[in-house]
């Protein structure tokens, strides 16, 4: 699992590649609390080069959303490739989660 | 063999001593100087002896003087004095070979290797030197015509300059072996509080390396640092009643700052006749031990004492990581005790039922239940809780009882859902959360309501061998969101049909090559097992799901649940 944190236009990207589980979700889970620390106001998690999330990644999916609505900021994915949308998909969590195929309307969603 | 008093003797010694030291505050103990032990049956030979040696100081220590007059008293005189650093030892006395007797008698009987035998002898004749050399452990040999001062002097030196380096290295020797015996009962120890007492047990043991030095009652304590407060864990000694009191109120200023530079500084620190001995425990805690000797600490000592708290480092480890082994394993058999396996108890109600779940570590995050609502409704449920450990495993604990309770009352799963949901949306501050495959079956006519919160959907095998999934869950899982509404569906058994519910443990389990076993090979192993009761349905897929894995690490707890309705 990588993540490259990148801000532009007043938006923070975090883009999270390879596999998110049990074994690294509590890395990513500090990662997203770095961020959210600094009370981020609009943020994409870019799901594009994630191959793979168990549902301890999906956890901290739902973490970061609950965190950041605290401070009335707003937290959306983009671009899910195949096999985690599925897992998202099956968990019925893409009806909690607001995920958009593309990083345009990802930004138009925000 | 001439009778010499040998009181009398030492009485003039006495004397002689105290005449030189009275000016002195203190006269030094006899601990604090070099024994040498004069074996001759010639007063003379004593006199002269002394007379030649008296003002010698080696090391700051001077030499203190035994003497016997026969290899009889030789023998009880040594024994009685093993930190005897020179024996000067006559050979012919009450028997021609009376000194070699001794000889024997101290390194074979006595075990003493240590002291430096210095064999003289008037008679070269009765014991020829290469001989006598050769078969017994003798250091030195001597004439009695080379008694002069000078001589007798650089003899002297000599031995007790290898008396001293065989000291060093024996100590350090038996230190170590203490060391190591001393661990394995350490590591046995299963309570904190017995091992910090065995720490100080073996720790003051081990200072008394110098068993012949008499000294009072090492006084030591462990304390740990939790705050800007060191407090005192336990105490021997003179701060054997101080345990739990700060260090700050026990220690003297002087001492007190020891401890605090040894706590600053991340290391031991030794000073006269105390040591502040700083050892880290984990990575942010650690302890300190804080010893008052009554002697000054050596070099050897210190060596001692900082691989011994090495040592301690690593056995503080092993306490800690045994207790949480000890702990998981109970958190593993209470869980594992909540899940029923009264499989044969369902049978005469026409359900063939059979489960495995295999937790990826000690505890899991799965559920599976069964139980009956009335005499002819059978509830089972399969659950999966993100992520695993403990936080999963308290809250698949709390979902289990959860939804069997709500059960009792209900007998709309979406309403069951619906209810737990709520009740696990509380104070969920982690954001934890479990999928949820719930079906209520009528054991007579094989009717069978079910709702799905997030899980993956479940397979229905029939009789002719034909696998179908059920929809996706269109509700998400259980302790995400409040106030969501679940939906019930409806299907009725045939009679031989089963419904084969699973954790993605199961379908995402991967082999060495990162692989999903995925739902296609679930399936056809589905398929292949139709007709066949639970029990060799869920087995053949977990041998097939083991012989997919093969040696790839488990990532995620399994848990299966299959029923098959029989009408």
């Amino acid at each position: 699992m990588e993540v490259i944190i990148d801000k532009k236009d007043g938006l923070d990207v975090v883009s999270i590649s390879g596999r998110l589980d049990a074994s690294n979700a509590a890395v990513f889970d500090e990662k997203m609390k770095g961020i959210l620390s600094q009370n981020p106001g609009k943020v994409i998690v870019s799901l594009k080069g994630l191959d793979y999330v168990s549902s301890a990644g999906l956890r901290v999916f739902l973490a970061a959303v609950k965190e950041i609505k605290k401070t009335g900021g707003k937290l959306v994915f983009a671009q899910p490739t195949e096999p985690v949308f599925k897992v998202l998909k099956m968990s019925s969590l893409d009806t909690i989660l607001q995920i958009y195929n593309s990083m345009e309307e990802a930004v138009s969603g925000l | 063999m001439e009778e010499v008093p040998l009181n009398n003797v030492k009485d003039d010694l006495d004397d002689l001593f105290a005449d030189e030291t009275e000016a002195e505050a203190g006269a030094p103990r006899d601990t604090d100087k070099w024994k040498v032990l004069i074996v001759d049956d010639e007063p003379g030979v004593h006199d002269a002896t002394i007379l030649s040696l008296m003002d010698v100081v080696f090391d700051d220590k001077e030499l203190t003087f035994l003497q016997a007059c026969s290899g009889l008293e030789a023998k009880a005189l040594i024994e009685a004095n093993p930190d005897c650093c020179i024996i000067l030892l006559d050979v012919v006395m009450e028997t021609d070979d009376a000194g070699l007797q001794v000889v024997r008698h101290i390194r074979d009987v006595l075990k003493n290797g240590l002291v430096r035998i210095i064999l003289r002898t008037g008679q070269p004749g009765q014991a020829p030197e290469d001989k006598v050399i050769m078969q017994y452990e003798i250091n030195d040999y001597k004439s009695k015509n080379d008694l002069t001062k000078q001589k007798l002097f650089t003899a002297i030196i000599s031995a007790l300059r290898d008396y001293r380096n065989l000291l060093t290295i024996d100590g350090t020797k038996r230190g170590l072996e203490q060391i190591i015996e001393a661990f394995p009962s350490l590591f046995e120890v299963q309570s904190m509080d017995d091992f910090i007492s065995g720490i100080l047990t073996q720790l003051s043991s081990l200072l008394r390396l110098d068993e012949s030095s008499i000294y009072h009652l090492d006084s030591s304590f462990l304390a740990g640092s939790s705050s800007r407060n060191i407090i005192i864990a336990k105490g021997t000694g003179a701060y054997g009643q101080h345990s739990g009191r700060l260090a700050s109120e026990v220690l003297e200023p002087g001492e007190f700052e020891m401890l605090l530079r040894a706590e600053a500084e991340k290391k031991s620190i030794f000073a006269g006749n105390s040591c502040a001995v700083y050892f880290k425990n984990k990575t942010s805690s650690y302890n300190m031990i804080y010893i008052n000797s009554h002697r000054q600490l050596s070099e050897i000592d210190r060596n001692m004492v900082e691989i011994f708290c090495n040592n301690v480092s690593m056995a503080f480890e092993n306490i800690e990581k045994h207790k949480i082994q000890e702990s998981m394993k109970q958190a593993k058999d209470i869980q594992i005790s909540m899940l029923p396996v009264n499989f044969s108890d369902i049978t005469p109600h026409g359900i063939d039922l059979y489960t495995f779940m295999q937790p990826a570590r000690e505890v899991g995050g799965d559920l599976y239940d069964f139980f009956f609502i009335d005499g002819t409704h059978l509830c089972f449920t399969i659950g999966d809780v993100t992520d695993k450990g403990v936080p999963a495993a308290l809250f698949m604990a709390v979902t289990k009882t959860l939804l069997r309770a709500v059960a009792k009352l209900n007998t709309n799963p979406g309403e069951i859902l619906r209810i737990a949901n709520g009740d696990l949306c509380k104070d969920n501050e982690k954001s934890m959360f479990v999928t949820v495959f719930i079906g209520i079956i009528d054991t007579v006519t094989g009717r069978c309501s079910y709702g799905n919160a997030g899980h993956n959907p479940p397979y229905i095998i029939n009789g002719s061998g034909e696998v179908k999934a059920f929809e996706p869950a269109d509700s998400p899982p259980l302790g995400i969101m409040e106030d969501i509404e679940y939906q019930s569906g409806e299907l009725t058994f045939s009679r031989g049909d089963t419904i084969f519910l699973f954790t993605d443990g199961v379908t995402e389990a991967m082999d060495i090559a990162d692989q999903l076993f995925d739902e296609g090979r679930l399936e056809a192993v589905l398929s292949e097992n139709r007709g066949k009761a639970s029990k060799a349905i869920v087995e053949n897929v977990v041998s097939r799901l083991l012989e997919f894995t093969t040696s790839a690490v488990q990532s995620d707890d399994i848990t299966i649940l299959c029923l098959n309705w029989k009408g």
